[in-house]
């Protein structure tokens, strides 16, 4: 694969395998309308499963937080597919803000919530110099949003009334879900979506 | 980059592409491995041509045979939006504008002015020659809209002169189009054709390459033509005239498979039959068309059909082909329904091999062209052993060769007694039916400008964040209830101005209000008393200060505002604001792409089965696929914003300008 004349001077030759080292087009693309999706699915989740999923653990409250996952996958996937820095961050945001839309429980404070738990993901992708995408990685990313959550934000404005012990069990059932649903969940998506051939563009 | 090479006086006499021993072969990392894995083969295969500054091209070839792909090398997208290795040269020393063959991946913006001023705000120019570059674009395609004119209101053919009227605002010196006319009806392509001539007659040195199949609606426009292989290879080079003089004198030619490459210029095609090996029915079957121009129902009347028939009866080929893709290679997409309904896959066969994908069994399906990928959606349709079999647009980007395939399955299957229903605006395929229904438009309905509340998105987040943060100071019982109190009557006194909201919408807060109140009474730190009790009061009445405004503003949060927003005041960065601006412009189709998913997986034998397990994988495979289709339509929106110049360096301090 050798060129078979030298370039005329001045001039660049657009059939070159050179890969561009900040974000891309495509990178914004895919980011930004994953989160989409996945921000449509996170508002079918607080419209339809929500409120029964809490009924169903109504006697044992702190269990709820096996639910955390689900609004930290957009973070999880988008960050596994771009592998930039930001990429996490920015999907979450706008998986937030397409759920406050649509209309969800909490309303604007989501996103402040998205911003809590993006930067948590970042935060482990920055240890590992944004070099390891494996399924560890994606665990921990997912249970680090689970701290940044509930430790930064729900441990004052939601329960600053319950025992250490409630607290606590609170934040496990939290790490769990962000560890399995978003982080190993996060994954297994973006390995699908590989198999499905739509992620070509991107490192594996 | 996005212009290479600005030509100046000395280099006026190059040719403005330049390209030898081009060769660019798709990567095949990601196919599975298959005993009878096709050896990977250049999708171009050493292209060497050039072209001069104004000359007007007309690139054309089998389906399948790499123009798209040529068209978006030198457009200089390639490399950035798909994975493959290139070798050789080319140079390109113009400004390129591309116009994508579907327009509906393409429109990055909410509204007419904000699309055609994209390319424009990436190259960072002034508000003022952005404005005049726009008004003059959208006069030139004759668009009759104003500005602010919502783009996903657009039919096709406005929403194609659209985007012509995009890359015109760049002042392209060469014009990349690719099958600008074929998604389009005869009324709705003469306007988009009367647009593209209008543009090359008043800019003469405006070089353009055109891909069609149908060389005859460019001959007053083009004067060359470049033939590409089935292999990729560039086969032919001559004059426009000379061209359609050979396909006019020998027309038998079209037998010589490189000439079969010449579309449509045949006299008629003619379709044959052959046996599909089983009989849908006794009686004789028909073939039924309905027609008419885009957007008068023509759809629905398919619709209305499908909705009444039994899935294991029925095979349906959508207008979008992706939607029926099931499987990550062609061979299990296309017997997917058959396989589901336990049957046998010789149909399959059969019908790929005559519809010319039997190399391609391997490949993923989103490999595929737009004309392969809709004859393997045919295949799908039929490999089943259906009784009817409902088409829309199915000669939609096949070439001459490919049209009698099609055709002549069409054919086949009415031979077999299964009944033809299909919708087209192709005059050769209403030829073949038996029965044509034309369909009137309704006079169309105008939807209502949405009801827009009038706070800042910026100041509805700022109040949200400020309550959050105030929540902290409410101390007591009293001064919680007082505090939520007082933000009632505002709310009251302000219901104006805020947006209009459905009292459904505080439902969910209220039951999570009370389920605070119970897990902070039950689980109280020092157990339960009257203290605890008091305590948990002030925290739900917290919770209930900050969540319940945070709900109210949340229709103040138009997240394509809010993005423009934090870019204008915040000096967030720009592109990532603007990726998400074009991601949810997205949010508008996203019911109408979950029913065709829903439909396309029912139709496609993935039953729901009955119990809630069942059930709810079914939804998650259905929610999967939704993701395939839109992440595959995102890849399209890259490549429509990185040839607007969004890749560009001038991208990252943009201008923005309102419309």
């Amino acid at each position: 694969m050798t060129n078979h004349q030298i370039a005329p001077q001045g001039e660049t030759n657009l059939a070159t395998n050179a890969k561009q080292s900040g974000w891309r087009v495509i990178d914004f693309a895919i980011a930004a309308v994953l989160a989409v999706v996945l921000g449509v699915g996170m508002w079918s989740y607080d419209t339809f499963a929500y409120a029964p999923v809490g009924v169903l653990f109504a006697a044992v409250p702190w269990l709820a937080g096996l639910q955390f996952g689900v609004w930290t996958l957009p973070a999880i996937a988008g960050a596994l597919i771009v592998r930039r820095p930001g990429a996490a961050l920015l999907a979450e945001l706008i998986a937030a803000s397409v759920e406050v839309t649509l209309g969800n429980t909490w309303g604007a404070t989501s996103l402040y919530s998205a911003l809590l738990q993006g930067a948590a993901v970042e935060l482990v992708l920055l240890v590992v110099l944004y070099r390891r995408f494996n399924i560890l990685v994606a665990a921990l990313a997912g249970a680090a949003a689970a701290v940044a959550e509930v430790l930064i934000y729900e441990s004052w404005a939601y329960w600053a009334g319950t025992t250490t012990e409630f607290l606590v069990s609170y934040l496990a059932a939290c790490m769990v879900s962000g560890a399995v649903i978003a982080g190993i969940g996060g994954w297994a998506i973006v390995r699908a979506l590989r198999a499905a051939g739509v992620l070509g563009a991107f490192a594996k | 980059m996005f212009w290479v090479h600005l030509p100046n006086k000395t280099e006026t006499q190059k040719p403005i592409v330049e390209a030898s021993h081009l060769t660019w072969w798709p990567s095949l990392d990601d196919e599975p491995v298959l005993p009878n894995k096709t050896e990977p083969r250049p999708l171009l295969a050493q292209l060497s041509f050039a072209i001069a500054s104004g000359e007007r091209v007309l690139l054309t070839g089998p389906s399948g045979s790499g123009k798209s792909t040529l068209l978006r090398a030198i457009a200089n997208v390639l490399a950035q939006t798909e994975a493959g290795v290139f070798s050789g040269q080319l140079f390109v020393r113009a400004r390129t504008g591309l116009v994508l063959q579907d327009s509906a991946n393409s429109f990055v913006a909410a509204t007419l002015g904000g699309e055609v001023a994209f390319g424009p705000e990436n190259l960072a120019l002034a508000e003022p020659e952005i404005r005049k570059r726009v008004s003059q674009a959208v006069a030139d395609v004759a668009l009759p809209y104003a500005m602010h004119r919502s783009t996903v209101e657009l039919s096709g053919g406005e929403s194609q002169r659209m985007q012509l009227a995009a890359v015109l605002a760049l002042e392209p010196q060469l014009l990349l189009l690719d099958e600008p006319l074929s998604m389009l009806d005869a009324a709705a392509a003469a306007k988009v054709l009367a647009a593209i001539e209008g543009t090359l007659a008043a800019e003469p040195t405006t070089a353009a390459i055109i891909v069609d199949h149908d060389a005859s609606a460019w001959s007053q426009i083009v004067s060359r033509v470049l033939v590409l292989s089935a292999d990729g290879r560039l086969v032919r080079d001559e004059p426009i005239s000379q061209f359609l003089a050979d396909a006019r004198l020998a027309p038998d030619l079209a037998s010589v498979p490189e000439l079969a490459s010449v579309p449509k210029l045949t006299s008629s095609p003619k379709p044959v039959a052959f046996d599909l090996g089983y009989r849908a029915h006794k009686r004789q079957a028909t073939i039924k068309a309905f027609i008419g121009p885009s957007g008068a129902g023509k759809t629905t009347e398919l619709q209305k059909l499908l909705a009444t028939l039994p899935v294991a009866q029925v095979g349906f080929v959508p207008q979008q082909p992706e939607f029926t893709v099931a499987g990550n290679t062609v061979w299990r997409s296309a017997t997917a329904t058959a396989k589901n309904l336990g049957l046998e896959t010789t149909l399959a066969s059969a019908l790929l091999s005559q519809l010319g994908l039997t190399d391609k069994l391997s490949l993923n399906p989103y490999r595929l062209s737009g004309g392969e990928l809709r004859r393997l959606a045919l295949v799908s349709a039929l490999a089943h052993y259906p009784r009817i079999l409902i088409l829309d647009e199915p000669t939609v980007g096949q070439d001459a060769e490919t049209w009698q395939a099609v055709a002549g399955v069409i054919l086949a299957a009415r031979e077999a007694g299964i009944e033809v229903v299909l919708a087209t605006h192709d005059a050769a395929l209403i030829a073949l039916a038996d029965e044509v229904v034309e369909v009137s438009p309704k006079p169309q309905t105008q939807t209502a400008p949405p009801k827009r509340g009038r706070i800042a998105p910026l100041v509805a987040l700022g109040i949200s964040f400020g309550l959050l943060a105030g929540s902290l100071s409410l101390g007591s019982v009293a001064t919680a209830l007082t505090a939520v109190a007082i933000e009632f009557l505002v709310a009251l006194a302000c219901w104006r101005i805020l947006p209009a909201q459905r009292i459904k919408r505080f439902v969910p807060i209220l039951i999570a209000l009370a389920s605070i109140w119970v897990s902070n009474s039950l689980f109280a730190a020092g157990g339960i008393s009257t203290a605890g009790f008091e305590r948990a009061t002030v925290i739900a009445l917290r919770v209930a200060f900050f969540a319940l405004p945070s709900v109210a503003l949340a229709g103040a949060l138009r997240p394509a505002e809010l993005a423009a927003a934090l870019v204008r005041w915040l000096h967030m960065p720009a592109r990532p604001a603007v990726a998400a601006a074009a991601a949810l412009v997205r949010l508008e189709f996203i019911g109408w792409q979950w029913a065709a998913v829903r439909q396309a997986r029912r139709l496609r034998g993935f039953s729901e089965g009955r119990g809630s397990v069942s059930r709810s994988r079914e939804f998650m495979a259905s929610l999967f696929a939704l993701l395939v289709q839109s992440l595959r339509g995102a890849g399209e929106l890259a490549v429509a914003m990185q040839a607007r110049g969004f890749g560009e360096p001038t991208a990252k301090r943009r201008t923005w300008v309102r419309f």
